[in-house]
């Protein structure tokens, strides 16, 4: 649809829906809207109708609704959709019609809220891919929106808490996401809107007023989640609910907010801490921390003595859990250590923490040993992604397996309950008297292939670990094809190369590089890229060795600061070695039509500086390299080169010159690409006049060069274009009284061009600041 | 406030006590010049000036009889007309006082009111322009012309000496490429009479 029709569509759209002849002008503007949306067949139609109808969709809210459901469930059935191209197949998708379509109702969520509240439920549930887009509508309907609720009150809102409040306890727990998304926002207590003006957002806030609809919004919201923990049965469930009452708690608005509304929320507060002191004694400890961690926070943060009392009673109550009290001094990561009333000491509770740690171990005998294994087991079950929450508990199981050794490792290998803690108990029974056994263990397992990952950590702390050990152990990996203890077992290098020698490093990295390569994994590269800055036992590898490293790092998709960080230690023949290598595998990889592989890096992080250093061998890698067939293209290997010298230093000139002939046509093409890619910095005009001072002067070389500087980078600001290009006008004034007549003649040339340039982009921006005022309704003076 | 704001009195008696004792101690220590008070009074020409004088207060008389103020209401809309046209950053403030949507039916003739000011005479050309940029809000100059001339037949130098015109008039805006619509009542009027015509219009273009 072409730009006057959609306007016609935005003036008949912005009339009140009654206007008979917008209705008629609408209506017969939606029948071809309907056919594109019924027949559901081409990604290109769909994609128009979506955006036409965007304009008007309230005016035939009811045929849309039904169109649009139609339309779902067509695209649904799974026939192929019609793309006009298929080199958009990748972004023309189902999933990004289907969520144009959810868009498109959250457009009437006001208006049409009964109908399409129960679509919106049916979706989420039949397309995963675009649940988040039905959680955003109902967020949108649930959040208090400031110019809504100066129309309409807090009606969707309620309206909304009906349906939900009618849903079975199956359903909630079905639409948790959702119910969880509105819960939130009908809690809140600040009330936004936003007014967008000429490059200008102006953000309103009032508070929640304390009226009988926020009070009734308020008081249910909370009962239903107590209702629906009391029903869930699920931990994490269970923890989100948590977080939701938690958050009808707080008082926060940019606004003040009134007394009686602060009311309101006490008493929303005194409820929700009343529900959790009933927690503590039977809940799983994991949530026992989490309420304390809140209570305590609400605690301190309370607005009344009342609110006070309510969450000290939960410090009581929690203080009467026994178990607690073990749980939060081993795993405690929100525990709150301390009476709540005194103030505040931050190393008060690492003091309590650690004394009592001491009182547990000392509490630990061949009597309650099994004992206390169980309890570590039930520990190991909180939710936890990487471990990196326990730290206590690691050390105590440590402590324990050095001295328990043989009760620890046969609980281990009975239950599995304690593999999360492997690693420390393989620490302490290494340290215990029982090590030659242990080691005969570790060797029968490793015959097994069992605990290799936790074995190939554990090497960094055992020490004496004997060279046959550590090889039988690599062997093993490398035949079960074990990448991830590969990969992780090569930090045992890196922290212990003192103790390691040269032979058996240099002989074991073959080993595991070989295969690593035919592989093509580079896994190994998070394990070992934080090493020392220092001596690396990268350094002590033979050549071959440190060839087949580089190979490996040629595997890797994007070069980043970690890839850099591993090539620092290599010397800098290989580090040139290893961009060329990334060329031809990209060359490789792009007749394949890998995506994803980037040969050059879009920045460097360190490895620029040593490419610096030889700024020779960079010339010769761009000359082998670049892309001649491209023209002047700055990107690829030429983009090294500003990587590397940024601003451009007057030697290189000379350089450059010595290397690419300027009268060789596609070497002329290659030093512009070099001057193109500074984007006109003022730094390369040294190497421009230098060409032109080289060069036979001709129109297509001016044209050329012309090209090659204008380019200006990101600027800033309405007129930044403009700005760039008076300032390259500056730069380039002094040329016109140059002595050669090549500068003088491209400087005229250039300058005329950039002030026709300057003018044509100043009015353009001009007329475009004039148009946006006009849209936003302010004159020519206003800001 | 006094010090700092406008301030307009409508059906307000000028004789209060507590207010006289405010205006003498302004009068006293500023010059009655210094002070902005508007207040609108039925048959109040002979006092304008003694009014202006000796207390700074501007008289709007109005024309009625006893309880009659019905000339207030027109008073009070040439008002908001000339803070209109004089200061478009108070549109949304007059809106609020008089929203358009409500004015609408008092509105009509409004258009041919303004042409009339700006014209002494009204050409249906000038209609035309401004309907077709109101309709669109923001149109680019080379389509407004080829609508007149070649949907409805008006020779293009015609068209541009009206569309300079009311430029001039500051009844349009323009810039390099595009007209702009005043955002006035006018041009609503102005977009509504040329609707069927806009529309055929469109149709047409859609047939080639």
């Amino acid at each position: 649809m072409d730009n006057l029709k959609l306007k016609a569509l935005e003036y008949f759209a912005a009339k009140p829906h009654d206007d008979e002849k917008a209705r008629n002008y609408l209506r017969n503007t939606y029948k071809g809207t309907h056919k594109a949306l019924v027949d559901a067949a081409s990604y290109d139609s769909l994609s128009s109708a979506f955006e036409i109808l965007e304009k008007f969709i309230s005016h035939v809210a009811d045929d849309a609704i039904n169109d649009l459901d139609l339309c779902w469930k067509k695209l649904h059935k799974g026939e192929k959709l019609e793309l006009s191209d298929s080199y958009f197949s990748k972004y023309h998708t189902k999933e990004k019609l289907y969520a144009k379509i959810i868009s498109l109702l959250g457009k009437i969520r006001y208006i049409e809220q009964e109908k399409i509240v129960p679509i919106l439920f049916r979706f989420w549930k039949e397309e995963e891919s675009t649940q988040k887009d039905v959680e955003k509508v109902f967020k949108d309907l649930a959040e208090f929106n400031l110019h809504a609720v100066e129309q309409i009150g807090f009606s969707p809102q309620l309206k909304l808490l009906d349906v939900i409040i009618q849903l079975s306890d199956d359903k909630k727990f079905e639409f948790f996401n959702i119910v969880i998304t509105v819960f939130e926002k009908f809690l809140s207590t600040d009330i936004q809107g936003h007014n967008w003006s000429y490059h200008t957002v102006t953000i309103k806030s009032m508070a929640i007023p304390a009226s009988e609809d926020i009070e009734k919004l308020r008081s249910e919201t909370v009962s239903s989640l107590i209702s629906m923990y009391k029903n869930a049965t699920k931990l994490e469930f269970k923890k989100e609910l948590l977080n939701v009452m938690n958050s009808a708690c707080h008082v926060w608005s940019r606004a003040e907010v009134e007394d009686k509304a602060k009311l309101i929320v006490e008493k929303n507060t005194i409820d929700v801490l009343e529900f959790w002191s009933s927690l503590v004694a039977t809940e799983p400890l994991e949530l026992v921390q989490k309420v304390e961690h809140d209570a305590y926070w609400n605690y301190y943060h309370a607005s009344s003595q009342l609110v006070k009392e309510a969450a000290l009673y939960i410090e009581v109550v929690v203080k009467s859990n026994e178990e607690y009290q073990v749980y939060r001094d081993l795993i405690g990561f929100e525990g709150i250590f301390g009476s709540w009333e005194e103030k505040c000491d931050y190393d008060k509770p690492r003091e309590i923490r650690e004394e009592r740690v001491k009182v547990h171990l000392d509490n630990v005998n061949e009597e309650n040993i099994n004992e206390w294994l169980i309890r570590v087991e039930r520990y190991l079950e909180t939710d936890s992604r990487d471990l990196a929450m326990f730290p206590d508990l690691f050390k105590f199981v440590e402590v324990i397996s050095s001295r328990f050794p043989k009760e620890v490792l046969s609980r281990l290998e009975k239950t599995g309950a304690l593999d999360k803690s492997a690693i420390p108990i393989f620490r302490g029974v290494w340290n215990s008297k029982v090590k030659d056994e242990f080691i005969d263990r570790i060797t029968q397992w490793i015959d097994e292939s069992k605990y290799l990952r936790e074995i190939s950590v554990a090497f960094i702390s055992f020490n004496e670990a004997s060279d046959p050990l550590i090889e039988k152990f690599v062997d093993k990996a490398i035949a079960i094809e074990d990448l991830q203890s590969l990969s992780s077992f090569l930090y045992v290098f890196e922290a212990r190369h003192e103790y390691l020698s040269v032979e058996v490093i240099n002989k074991l990295f073959e080993k595991i590089f070989t295969f690593l390569n035919q592989k093509q994994n580079t896994t190994w590269v998070n394990h070992v890229w934080f090493a020392s800055k220092g001596q690396s036992f990268i350094e002590l590898l033979s050549k071959t060795n440190v060839k087949l490293l580089v190979d490996n790092l040629v595997y890797v998709c994007n070069v980043d600061y970690r890839v850099e960080n591993i090539l620092e230690h290599v010397c800098v023949t290989n580090v040139f070695y290893f961009f060329e290598q990334r060329i031809e595998q990209k060359k490789q990889r792009d007749k394949g039509l890998e995506n994803g592989y980037e040969d050059i890096p879009f920045g460097l992080y360190s490895i620029n500086k040593v490419l610096a250093k030889n700024p020779e061998d960079l010339v010769v890698l761009i000359k082998n390299n670049y892309e001649y067939n491209y023209g002047i293209y700055k990107y690829g290997v030429v983009s090294l080169f500003k990587k590397c010298f940024s601003p451009f230093e007057p030697h290189l000139v000379d350089l450059i010159l010595k290397y690419f002939t300027p009268s060789i046509d596609e070497e002329l093409n290659l030093i512009l690409a070099i001057v193109s890619s500074y984007e006109g910095h003022l730094s390369i005009l040294p190497l421009v006049k230098r060409l032109l001072k080289e060069i036979e002067y001709d129109e297509d070389v001016a044209r050329r060069i012309n090209g090659s500087l204008i380019s200006t980078g990101v600027v800033h600001g309405e007129y930044g274009v403009a700005d760039a290009y008076k300032g390259r006008l500056e730069d380039i004034t002094p040329w016109l009284k140059d002595d050669h007549v090549n500068v003088v003649k491209f400087a005229h040339q250039y300058c005329d061009h950039l002030k026709v340039m300057i003018e044509e982009e100043v009015k353009k921006v001009d007329e475009q600041v004039v148009i946006e005022k006009h849209q936003y309704v302010l004159g020519d003076s206003d800001q | 406030m006094i010090q700092t704001k406008t301030f307009v009195f409508i059906g307000a008696g000028l004789e209060d006590p507590d207010f006289n004792h405010i205006r003498d101690y302004l009068i006293q220590i500023n010059q009655p010049s210094s002070i902005e008070f508007w207040a609108f009074m039925m048959n109040c020409e002979a006092k304008v000036n003694h009014y202006k004088d000796t207390y700074g207060i501007n008289l709007i008389s109005y024309s009625g009889e006893g309880n009659d103020h019905s000339d207030l209401l027109n008073k009070l809309e040439e008002l908001l007309c000339k803070i209109r046209a004089v200061d478009s950053r108070k549109i949304e403030a007059i809106e609020l006082a008089s929203p358009l949507v409500e004015n609408l039916e008092n509105n009509d003739g409004l258009l041919r009111r303004t042409l009339v000011q700006a014209n002494e005479d009204i050409i249906p050309l000038d209609e035309q322009i401004l309907g077709f940029v109101a309709f669109f809000d923001t149109v680019e100059k080379e389509e407004c012309f080829r609508y007149l001339n070649e949907y409805k037949g008006k020779d293009l130098v015609d068209v541009s000496n009206r569309v300079d015109y009311l430029i001039n008039s500051k009844l349009l805006k323009q810039t390099q490429h595009f007209l702009l619509a005043a955002k006035e009542v006018y041009s609503i009027e102005a977009a509504r009479i040329v609707e069927d015509d806009i529309m055929e219009y469109l149709v047409e273009r859609d047939n080639g």
